[in-house]
Formats: structure tokens, sequence, C-alpha cells
């Protein structure tokens, strides 16, 4: 059986937390002194999944506004998308909406059926959370089609970070991968075409 | 290649690059600046490399971005009015968003603005991110580690409150400033040994301070936690108290700032320097509303600030605080491999750079600059280690107060060794941190001016945007290195997902080393330059044909004249970038051009892709050949 690839898109505000995220999962590992991401990274990694070793391919978008176009031509082919935002940050989980949106038109994929996970980060900051547990479900219920999972973790302890990854692994498994495969080629500019002389010219 | 040889040619080959650059700069100077720069030859030099010596690199780069006149004469005047401009700008920028804020905090009471951005709540949004993206700037260099680690202190939410309830009270707040504003003294005997030393930065500027004090009283009561959210504290970071700088803007300095902008955490910036990057950004960012501020920018503006640092023993030892830097420079290496530039003797032993040995034996040029850093020329190719750093250790315990001049820090070594007359009339020289900061702004702006597409969403597509850019460099890899091409097809790889980050950062993130990047600018800013200074020309020609009497002025005019170039561009003046007919080819160094870029870009010698040279090429924007170098060097991972 030919070896799986599933290509998995995280997305959420500007210093959320996604980095740290992906890279707590893939190493086990956290740093505090992450840079902020220019346009987009990925990580790849495997994973097990009912005996099926599966590559995972863990794409890490920038957060900042800016580069929201340029994130998007990064998402197709996506099999599932984890919306990542910040519990001590409200206005993070008020965006999920935008990036959710966004990340629908791009994929062109079906708001029911596409696979989507939220994941509130930096759990171990409880003392300065500003969005409860509860105001979150709330959100992941209030989206047609398949109910979102929600989950909180912290980046920093790694707590709950590997069970959410396994989840979403197991719904992109689920979910239909025949565009997976497909290769984004982008337009082309004519040097020579571009590049030729004015045919007014210099009269000199 | 035996050791010793290729170092003393290397010296060799140091000592007369410093000569050519010092000729190109001051030219026959003796005392007074006098005379003009010729920007073309200097950007071909510039090319190559500029030396790390004496503050010549941002000198060149202050030219080559055109900030300084060409007028050698006109340098200091300039200089000078260009600094009060920026106190302005500040005082403008911060005042105007101060009284907007408290404008808008006595509406918020009454109507709460919901979804309506007001320019307060931009302010807020952009000091917000920018003080995110500082705070996790690992900015690496030693200049930005915290002066007394030994303060720090893991802040709880206990103590945010506690440093909260301090501000709860307006009046009380209001006092405070107000009092540690009228003892300055106090204030500067903590940090700095010598204020004397320092004084002449903070005279002029005392008004100004008053002023912005006047606007910085009456918003501080409120702070609306739902208002901006985002700005909750991060108990992860590091926090000592707030660093008592005697800059002229220290009653701007982040706590004060921070908690005017409505955030609710102390200062977790541990230095001035962090201070002085945000004012920048964000008088920048309220001064270029089409640009703003976007990430990238604060890593660009650290290395700028960085140089211009140590083009300055003033602004050093301000920034650090004299007797620290003994302490900065003997600290435990951290795994940032920029902390190298500041103690280079003490881990190259360690961990060889894998360009270091690769330079030595190929391209003096690379060599001369990303190996001389800035404690010793050689120490990096070398075996010596434990004398260079005792030699390092000794001039730092000098307790002389004017010792910073003759060298205290490890960085201005070389001005006391070699050709002193010149350190005088380098207007950078004598700079305290806050005409520092004032140079970095306008040093930054005019970075900006030349690669602000890259930051502009609206531009994305356009060619000399991100995107645009970035297609137009995988039409050039196609018809020049099909290979290279049809690989990054086969595998997926999309070009826009790196050259973002690499045009977004000037390369930063590829080059792991904080020399070689500065290398790699001095090549992209040259090249930026030298462009210009052809276009200069073109447009020169192009004119003096115009008002020949046998052309007509109609039709042709705007054509020819958008587009002078191509022609003109070929046969009058090469790019440097791609290797040159006529003169400048029969030169030694043009060979050696896409050696020293590349070499800097990724650390592969073998790279050298004749195809570079083509043609063609001489008409794309510099940056698509940037790129391309960048994917030619990069073909071994790609293929």
């Amino acid at each position: 059986m030919p070896k799986r690839i599933l290509k998995i898109i995280v997305l959420g505000n500007a210093s959320v937390g996604k980095t740290s995220l992906m890279t707590q999962y893939v190493n086990r590992k956290f740093s505090i002194q992450y840079k902020a991401t220019i346009g987009a990274d990925f990580m790849s990694t495997e994973a097990v999944i009912d005996d099926d070793r599966i590559t995972l391919h863990i794409w890490d978008t920038a957060g900042q506004e800016r580069f929201q176009s340029l994130g998007a031509s990064f998402y197709r082919g996506a099999d599932a998308c984890v919306l990542v935002y910040d519990i001590t940050s409200a206005r993070s989980l008020t965006s999920l909406d935008v990036w959710r949106d966004e990340f629908l038109v791009h994929t062109g994929g079906k708001e029911e059926t596409f696979p989507f996970i939220v994941i509130g980060n930096k759990c171990d900051k409880e003392e300065e959370r500003t969005v409860e547990k509860e105001r979150a479900e709330l959100w992941c219920k209030s989206k047609r089609g398949k109910p979102i999972e929600h989950f909180e973790c912290s980046a920093k302890t790694g707590q709950n970070v590997h069970e959410a990854f396994l989840h979403v692994t197991k719904l992109a498994l689920e979910q239909d991968t025949s565009d997976a495969q497909e290769v984004f080629i982008p337009e082309h500019i004519d040097v020579d075409h571009d590049t030729k002389p004015d045919q007014g010219g210099c009269g000199c | 290649m035996p050791k010793s040889a290729s170092r003393s040619s290397m010296d060799a080959d140091n000592a007369h690059r410093l000569v050519v650059f010092q000729n190109e700069l001051f030219g026959d100077c003796e005392s007074e600046l006098e005379g003009s720069i010729n920007l073309y030859t200097l950007s071909e030099h510039s090319f190559h490399g500029i030396p790390d010596e004496k503050g010549i690199r941002i000198l060149c780069w202050s030219l080559l971005l055109g900030y300084l006149p060409e007028d050698r004469s006109q340098w200091f005047p300039f200089l000078t009015s260009r600094r009060k401009l920026y106190h302005s700008y500040v005082h403008e920028v911060f005042h105007s968003f101060f009284e907007e804020r408290k404008r808008n905090d006595e509406h918020r009471t009454v109507v709460k603005i919901s979804g309506d951005d007001t320019s307060s709540d931009v302010c807020s949004r952009i000091s917000a991110q920018i003080e995110k993206d500082l705070r996790r700037t690992k900015l690496a260099l030693n200049l930005f580690v915290d002066r007394k680690p030994s303060d720090i202190k893991h802040i709880s939410e206990k103590h945010r409150k506690a440093y909260m309830a301090d501000f709860e009270d307006s009046s009380e707040y209001s006092d405070k400033t107000a009092s540690k504003e009228s003892v300055p003294s106090t204030k500067t005997d903590k940090t700095v040994p010598n204020p004397d030393d320092l004084s002449d930065g903070e005279t002029p500027t005392l008004e100004l301070e008053g002023d912005v004090l006047e606007a910085v009283k009456p918003p501080t009561v409120t702070h609306d936690e739902t208002s901006s959210p985002d700005i909750a504290c991060d108990p992860i970071d590091s926090t000592i108290p707030p660093p008592d700088s005697p800059s002229a803007f220290s009653s701007l300095s982040l706590p004060e700032l921070s908690h005017l902008f409505g955030g609710i955490f102390p200062s977790s910036f541990p230095s001035t320097a962090h201070d002085v990057l945000f004012r920048v950004l964000f008088t920048f960012a309220r001064l270029n509303r089409s640009v703003e501020y976007v990430q990238g920018m604060n890593e660009i503006s650290a290395v700028m600030l960085y140089v211009l640092i140590t083009s300055s023993p003033l602004a050093f030892s301000q920034v650090l605080g004299r007797k620290d830097v003994e302490k900065v420079l003997l600290s435990p290496v951290p795994s940032s491999p920029f902390h190298r530039e500041t103690s280079t003797s003490k881990t190259s032993e360690s961990k060889p750079h894998p360009l270091s040995h690769v330079s030595e034996a190929h391209s003096p040029t690379t060599s001369s600059s990303s190996s001389s850093s800035i404690t010793s020329s050689s120490s990096s190719s070398s075996s010596i280690t434990s004398p260079s750093l005792e030699e390092v250790y000794e001039h730092e315990t000098c307790d002389d107060p004017d010792a910073c001049d003759k060298g205290v820090s490890s960085p201005f070594r070389q001005y006391s060794t070699r050709s002193e007359p010149f350190k005088d009339m380098n207007p950078f020289y004598h700079s305290s941190l806050d005409d520092v900061e004032a140079d970095l702004f306008f040093l930054f702006s005019q970075l900006m001016e030349r690669f602000r597409d890259f930051y502009i969403r609206s531009l994305d597509s356009a060619s000399s945007g991100a995107i645009g850019c970035s297609l137009l460099a995988e039409t050039v890899l196609k018809t020049l290195q099909p290979k290279v091409f049809k690989a990054m097809r086969t595998r997926g790889i999309i070009l826009a997902m790196f050259s973002v980050r690499w045009s977004s950062l000037l390369f930063m993130h590829v080059i792991p080393f904080l020399p070689d990047v500065l290398v790699v600018w001095d090549c992209i800013f040259a090249d930026d330059a030298h462009r210009q200074q052809v276009l200069r020309m073109c447009v020169d020609n192009e004119r003096r044909s115009l008002q020949s009497p046998s052309i007509s002025m109609g039709g042709k005019k705007d054509g020819s004249f958008g587009a002078p170039s191509r022609e003109s561009l070929t046969s009058s003046s090469p790019s440097i970038l791609t290797g040159m007919p006529s003169s400048v080819g029969s030169s030694p160094g043009s060979g050696r051009l896409s050696q020293t870029l590349l070499e800097g870009l990724i650390c592969n010698p073998h790279a050298i892709s004749p195809t570079l040279s083509h043609s063609s090429l001489k008409m794309l924007p510099s940056f698509v050949v940037f790129l391309c170098a960048g994917l030619v060097v990069m073909r071994g991972t790609i293929m």
C-alpha cells in the first residue's frame, strides 16, 4: 500500500503559538525564542494510525494580516486545518471566523465537510485566561457541518498537543484526499517578452 | 593552503581594501571634509563587501542608501538637522497619539465603540504587534542581551498586580513620573558610570521630554482590559526593572508606553536597545501608514541598529553600560550564531563556521569581511583563542573613563591601531545613542523606500512586489537553470513560499552568521545604488537628447523617459551584479562578484554559475537576480 501523505495547515493570529505547537508536536521541544514566522514554513513528521504509517506535512503560516494573501497559495491540497487561538486573547478567538472563511474560499472546501479542529493554546497560563472554555466550545458548535473538536493545549508543557494532532490526522485520513496530489503551478511571466525594448524607443 | 600564508595575504588584502575605501570616502581630505563622493565607484567597491573597521560600513550604507548627501562638507550639518527632525517626528507621533487616546478614553466611557478602527485602536494594534515581535526578536547580539541577569524576575500574577496597583491612581502616577524626571541624575548614576560622557546627548532635548510628559500624564488612568486583551502579559518572559536610560527619549521608554497603550504588562524589554527599536518602528509605522509595520522589519532594524551602535563607542557604552561590556563578553555562549560577532575569539574554536575555511581558500573578499568581524580579523581562521580573549578582558577592565575612545570595547579596537585621522571625519563615530536612534530611523526609512514593495500587501503581485518578484525569478530560472527549475517543479516547491521570507528579511534567515548577512547586504545595497546611478546617467543622457532640437518633444517622450534603459543600460553602463564588459570587466575583482554573493548566501563555493552573467539578467530587478542566485546555491538541497 502506498504511503499516505497528508497536508495539514495551521492557522491563527500572530503569536498565538502556531510554530510552538508544531514544534512541540514534531520535536517535542519548546522554546520561548521563536521568531515571527514570515511567509510559510512546513515540517514533516510521521504518524502511525491503526498500524498505517502516515507522513504528515504540517504547514505553519504567518499570523500577521499582511501575509494572509501569500499564505493562501499554500492552502491548496490541504486535508485538514488546525485553527489556533490563544486563551489569553479574546480577539484571537473571534478572528478564527476570518481564518476559517478565508481558508474555505481559497481551498474551495465545503464548509459542511472540511475537517477543522480548534486549539486553544497557552493553557498553562490559567491565571491570565480571558477566553473561557465554554465560549470556545460555543464557537465550535456555532459552525455548520461536522462538529468541530476543541482542544485546550499548551505548547509549553506539551499538554494535549499530541492528542489534538492525532485527532486532526484521523480526520484528515477520513477526508477524501484525491486532490492532495495537485501541485500548484504558478502563472508565468515571460521575461523576454517583458523586457523587449519599447517599440517607440529612443529615436536618437 | 598553509594557514599563515593565507592569513598574511588576507591581512594585506584587508589593508589594501581599507585604503581603497578610505580614498573613496574621504578622498584627499586632510582635516576638513570636502569634495564629493563618487557613488558609482563606491558602489562598485562596496559590492565586494565593505570592511568592518572604523565604522566604514555604516558610512557606506548611508551613502548607498541615499541618507547622507554626496557632498562631504554637508555631512555634519545634514546629520544635525536630521536628528532634530527625528526628535520632532517622535514628538509629533507620540503626542498626537496620546491626545487621541485621551479623547478616546473619555468617549469610550459613554459609548462603547465596537468595530470602528479609530486611529487610537490602530496605534494600539501596531504597538502591541511591535512589542510582541521585539520581545521575540532574538536579537541575539550581545548588545541586546539584558544587562543584569541577576535582576531577572519571573512575573507572576502577583507581581503584575502589584505593578499595576502603582498605576491605578492617575495623580499618583503623574507625581511619580514628574519626580522621576526632575532628578535625572540619580537615574543615570545607576546605569552609566560616567554621566558626564553622556551630557551632550541629553541637553538639547530636555524641552521635548517635558512636552511629551505633559501629554503622557492624563490618559494613564484607564487601562481597558477588553479593548486590547492581546497585550496581556506573558509570564514566560522575564523582566528587569525599567532600564534607566539616560536618553532624551527616556520618558518614552517602554514601561510607560506600554501602559499608555492600554497594555497591562510591565516591561519585558531588557534593554534600552529594545526601547530604541520600538520608538523607531512605531514612528515609522505612524508616518508611513501605507506600509505600517510588517513582521520582519523588527529584524532588519535590529541589524541596522547593531551596525550603527558598533560604529560609535559612545553609543555602544550607553547601550551596555560600560562595566557590563566585560560581563557580556565573558558570559556563556548562547546558542545563537550571532553571538560570535561580539566574542569571536571565544566561540570560533568550538564551532568553526562552515564558511570560514571556504572563504579563506577561495575568496579574499568574502573572508576579509566575514571573518574580520570585530574582535580580530584572523580568529576564525586560526587557532588563537585564549590570548585574544585575555586581551579583550584586559581592555574591558581598564577603568579610564576615556577608554572607550581608545577602544575599550572590542568593536573599536581597530580605531586605535590604524590611521586615526579618519575617525574624526566619520560623522557616525561620535554619535550618542540618541543620534544613533535618529540615524537608524532615517536609514531604515531609506531602506524601506527601496524595498518597500515587498511589505505592501496590495503590491504583492506587482512586478516589484513579493510574489511578482518570485514569479519573475522562476521564469528566469527556467531559462537559465532548467534543471533547478524542473527539480523544483517536480517536488512541488513553490518559490514564493520562501522568497517572501528572503525578500522581507533581505536573506537574513538563510544566512546563519551575522557578518555574512552584512556582506550580503553590502552587495544588495551596492547593487541597488549602482543601478540608481546608472539610471541617473541614462536619464541625464535622455534629457540631453530630448533637449537637442532634432528630436520632437511629443509622443515618445514619456515612453522613452519611463523606460530609457535597455539600450542605454546595456551599452553605457553594465550592472555590477552580472559581470561587466568594458573597463570594469578587466578589474580582477569582477569574477568574484557573484561568488561573493553566493558564498555569502549559503556557504557553497561550488555554486557559481556562469549562466548568472547572462546578459538578459541586466534588465531584471536587482532582487530577482538575488533570488535566482539564492536558488542556484540552494539547488543541492532542492535536487
